[in-house]
């Protein structure tokens, strides 16, 4: 956060275009909010991690493009990613190859506790 | 490089240093001690208690005090289990030659869970955890894998295709020309229990591959053997799909050192879960390689089985202490022989080398702090019990530690519903202590063989309860998760029938209940859990025909504020019941932003149901701000009535307006009523404009002392009887009684605002419940406000009027409805009378019949009336 606004301030500065500017607080605003958002519904907890399933939206959308967030697509990217001590935060995008029990059974196999996104298609 | 990885001989004495965490240095950490209780006349007793640990404990750990301190506070073992885990912590350390531990004890008991901690804390990359259920011990050793890595073109377009595969469900003729129905069969058959189907998408568990297949007698092949069946399909849907390279060699298979080695190296926990359920013969390879772990023998060689002449693989694994990791270690986890069929006795070779250390049973303690584990993140019942004696001293401070703890150094996204219940934690330490209670005696009836059932007091239920029943529906720790995760799930909402002479029913979850989303299931998660728990005990009892253990089990949900216990006796009680306790509530809610919400919505509800035109949302008709702004404003007034502006042109400017009233009861020397001094019905305040205040935190409280004054004191005309007998009733009336209660009777507007309409109001101050029966039914918003406000309301027209004024009543006096009864009628008669006089007297007609009575006339009667109406007149007492 505090990166993101320093560098806030210096294009301030720099172009004098405060909307800009705003516009770039925003967007590092935006995975904060998201997360909020997230956080505010009901996860299953497995294992140690925390799984939620967010509808698709603009929350998943911004969880796509957050660089802190890592995207597993089938269950041998999902494995890596439990075992990668650096990763905190995974997508399951909707669509990816990785059933919800599946995605379940594999928090359920590894100690570390991360926060797993289960996308879902709610109209589906 | 991990410090942990490194060889005990190569860690230099500033390593080892850095891996010691002094755990109860800096926060007061929880342990179990052992002391002597001393009698009054000396005797002592040995026993555990609980306290603080006054000397810390040294953790091994790669990770900084601050992570190890969160981490250990949030997944703190329960109380009996405190003592292992301080062992289990002291092994750890590098220095210990000792490297291996047999945790054994009930299934659901925390054997993984403490092995995994130990292992998670430690080391950044966590433990190893091998389900060794049916699996060949040599596996832990030498693995035979599918080489992903030598053919990943092939996997990634194989996944690729399983995409857009699912991606087509509903199509089969689509889907069918992504990948061959024959792909699709050969897939299923290759790739055994690691391939699975949901609603028509496939998904595979590629890492489950190596033990996807069974044998004939329902055991886990090795996983040479399924790694090959893998291969054969996987080679023929790669020639079917066209994704071969065109090399035409066969999909690459390897044989590596298993999680054994990769422990060994890498200086990790490994943890074998349910040891003693592994294959059948394959203990043997174990023997050796646990006297090298226990510091028996320095070194041990593991040969390959698998190695054949000519093959690329390792022919052995040798292990030596000098290039162990320091962090490694290895918890074997058994269930007890008795807990299952499956289960083997462990060759006395290999137990006698391990040393069982038996996870002990779970506690109330036990059950408490799992239960708050879970629904905050934090076991605050452990916390707050070993040293209630300082949190006490500052319970706020105690709260804003819980918060803090619970984030530090927190890497999962909190669910906010954790940090909400944080917030109330009283309200959940109390609801914990009560289902903890439950889930315990449960536990206890439902097992044949706990001390109740040895010592005969439930032998009335033998015949309901077997050993196979024991372990269909046995409760453990695992039931509170069952019992979590039902509660967010839906649940029917059935309208029971009317009929003349049936009997009644009363839904258990009713229409309030039912929250517009199933993540708003949370803000309901106390009634939710009851229906659940009640669910469940129906299911393990009526529905298979236990009448016994049913009413058993009731009874203990009613003694641990489960349900009321009217529903069982028929008496009321003043308890606060597990679903008040955490149901969230915002009119109580500690955070003043969602009181404000609350005040808003009420005002926009109001504003809307006298403007049609309002249709935009409630931010944008009344911003929190201007509510907040008003509410700060009249923090502090006394007297009057507050209610909401209902002008839209001002109401943004001051949400927030006073009112009055006008007593007609005489002054002493008045005489009697002058009725044409009464405001007319246009001067009044709306029905709905004092109801609406009710609901409103702040408000509320402001608004029910204004209903009340000394008139009728004041006036003569109110009797205190011979020797006072009345004395109490007349205090009841005027809210001044030391019990608490009050009732009054004022008129108001009806809310079609053409006559006025009376309402009265019974406050009980200790319970701080109300009572308001009135003309006529209020909107669905309304009454839940009300039900979170502790504001009960009953239209006396409604077709159940009695009924649900008989609850009413029960609600609002609880157990002093006995005890109050007659005082609470004569102080409603002070004001009210039935006319004509029947051929029963007042003094005969009982509390409810009299409100209810058509012929009911207030003839003292006491007007509210909008501000500006009321400078026109004295009001005699506001």
């Amino acid at each position: 956060m505090n990166t993101q606004t320093n560098h806030m301030v210096t294009y301030n500065r720099a172009a004098g275009d405060r909307s800009g500017a705003m516009a770039m607080l925003a967007e590092g605003l935006l995975p904060v909010i998201a997360r909020k958002k997230i956080a505010a519904g009901i996860p299953v907890y497995a294992g140690s991690s925390f799984f939620y399933e967010v509808g698709r939206g603009w929350e998943s959308e911004v969880l796509r493009t957050d660089s802190s967030v890592t995207q597993a697509r089938d269950t041998l990217a999902l494995e890596e990613a439990f075992m990668n001590p650096a990763v905190k935060a995974i997508l399951i995008p909707e669509g990816s190859a990785i059933s919800k029990t599946v995605a379940l059974r594999i928090c359920r196999r590894h100690g570390l506790g991360k926060t797993v996104f289960y996308e879902v298609n709610d109209h589906e | 490089m991990s410090i942990l990885e490194k060889p005990l001989k190569g860690l230099s004495s500033s390593e080892y240093e850095t891996l010691q965490k002094p755990l109860g240095k800096r926060i007061p950490y929880p342990m179990m001690g052992l002391g002597y209780v001393v009698g009054q006349r000396g005797e002592r007793k040995l026993t555990r208690y609980l306290g603080v640990l006054d000397r810390p404990l040294m953790v091994t750990s790669e990770r900084d005090l601050d992570e190890v301190e969160g981490r250990l506070l949030r997944d703190m073992p329960t109380p009996e289990m405190l003592p292992l885990f301080f062992k289990v912590m002291s092994a750890i350390d590098p220095q210990n030659k000792r490297r291996a531990m047999l945790l054994i004890g009930a299934p659901g008991a925390g054997k993984t869970f403490l092995g995994e901690l130990a292992g998670n804390v430690s080391h950044e990359k966590g433990s190893i955890t091998i389900d060794c259920t049916g699996m060949s011990l040599y596996e832990l050793f030498f693995e035979t894998v599918l080489d992903f890595n030598g053919d990943k073109s092939f996997y990634n377009a194989l996944n690729a295709k399983i995409e857009k595969y699912n991606a087509l469900v509903g199509d089969k003729d689509a889907q069918d020309k992504v990948l061959n129905p024959l792909s699709v069969d050969t897939m299923k058959r290759a790739l055994g229990e690691a391939f699975s189907q949901d609603s028509g998408k496939i998904c595979i568990d590629w890492s489950r591959v190596k033990h996807a297949h069974r044998d004939k007698d329902g055991e886990l092949m090795d996983s040479a053997e399924s790694t090959r069946i893998a291969r054969e399909g996987l080679d023929l849907i790669r020639e079917k799909e066209g994704l071969s390279s065109g090399a035409g060699n066969a999909l690459g298979m390897a044989t590596q050192a298993g999680p054994a080695w990769q422990a060994y190296k890498e200086g990790r926990v490994l943890i074998l879960d349910e040891l003693n359920r592994a294959k059948r013969g394959t203990f043997g390879i174990l023997h050796r390689w646990m006297q090298f772990m226990i510091g028996e023998i320095p070194s041990c060689r593991i040969r390959n089985p698998l190695k054949e002449k000519g093959d690329q693989t390792q022919a052995e694994l040798f292990f030596t202490r000098d290039e162990m990791g320091a962090g490694c270690y290895v918890f074997g986890t058994s269930n007890k022989l008795e807990d299952s069929d499956e289960v083997l006795e462990l060759p006395e070779a290999l137990s006698s080398r391990l040393v069982p250390e038996e996870v002990p049973k779970a506690t109330l303690r036990g059950w408490q702090h799992r239960l708050c584990q879970i629904l905050t993140g934090l076991p605050v019942s452990t916390i707050y019990e070993a040293q209630r004696d300082v949190w006490d001293q500052d319970p706020e401070a105690f709260g804003q530690q819980l918060l803090e703890w619970r984030m530090q150094r927190e890497d999962r996204e909190v669910p906010e519903h954790q940090m909400n219940m944080l917030r109330r934690w009283k309200d959940v330490l109390q609801a914990t202590q009560h289902l903890a209670e439950f889930l315990d005696s449960a536990a206890k009836v439902v097992d044949p063989d706990s001390d109740w059932h040895k010592a005969g007091t439930l032998q009335q239920l033998l015949d309901d309860i077997s050993e196979s029943f024991k372990k269909e529906v046995s409760v453990d720790f695992r039931k509170i998760n069952y019992f979590i995760d039902r509660a967010f799930q839906a649940k029917p909402y059935v309208r029971p029938p009317k009929t003349e002479n049936g009997p009644e029913i009363v839904p258990l979850i009713g229409e309030m209940d039912m929250p517009e989303t199933q993540d708003d299931i949370r803000h309901k998660l106390g009634t939710h859990m009851t229906y659940v728990i009640m669910d469940w005990i129906i299911g393990v009892s009526e529905d298979r025909g236990k009448s016994d253990l049913g009413n058993q089990l009731m009874r203990i949900a009613a003694d641990c504020a489960l349900i009321d216990p009217q529903l069982v006796e028929g008496m009321p009680t003043t308890r606060r019941t597990v679903a008040e306790l955490l149901d969230e509530n915002p009119y109580d809610s500690p955070d003043a932003d969602i009181r404000l919400a609350l005040v808003r919505n009420l005002m926009c509800d109001y504003l809307r149901s006298t403007h049609d035109e309002v249709r935009m949302d409630n931010e944008s008709v009344m911003p929190l701000s201007a509510v907040r702004r008003a509410i700060e404003a009249v923090a502090g007034q006394e007297g009057g009535l507050l209610v909401f502006n209902d002008d839209l042109g001002s109401a943004i400017e001051a949400p927030i307006q006073k009112a009055s009233s006008v007593d007609m009861t005489p002054a002493g020397d008045e005489g009697k009523v002058d009725s044409s001094m009464a405001p007319s019905a246009d001067r009044l305040l709306s029905k709905y404009a004092l109801l609406a205040t009710l609901a409103a935190p702040k408000l509320r409280d402001h608004n029910l002392k204004g209903l009340w004054n000394d008139a009728l004191s004041q006036s003569g005309v109110t009797d205190q009887g011979p020797e006072d007998l009345n004395q109490d009733s007349l205090a009841i009336a005027e809210n001044r009684s030391d019990s608490g209660m009050a009732v009054t009777t004022v008129m108001v507007r009806d809310d079609a605002g053409a006559a006025e309409t009376a309402l009265h109001v019974i406050w009980n101050k200790e319970l701080d419940r109300v009572l308001v029966v009135g003309e006529g039914d209020i909107s669905a918003s309304l009454k839940r406000a009300f039900n979170d406000a502790r504001v009960a309301y009953v239209d006396r027209a409604h077709e159940d009027a009695e009924k649900v004024l008989h609850k009413g009543l029960g609600f609002v006096m609880g157990d002093s409805a006995l005890r109050h009864e007659e005082s609470m009628r004569k102080a409603f008669r002070m004001r009210n009378r039935v006319i004509p006089q029947s051929f029963m007297s007042n003094d005969e007609i009982n509390l409810a019949k009299m409100m209810l009575n058509e012929n009911l006339e207030c003839f003292l009667p006491h007007y509210l009336v909008k501000k500006d109406e009321a400078d026109h007149r004295p009001a005699p007492s506001l």
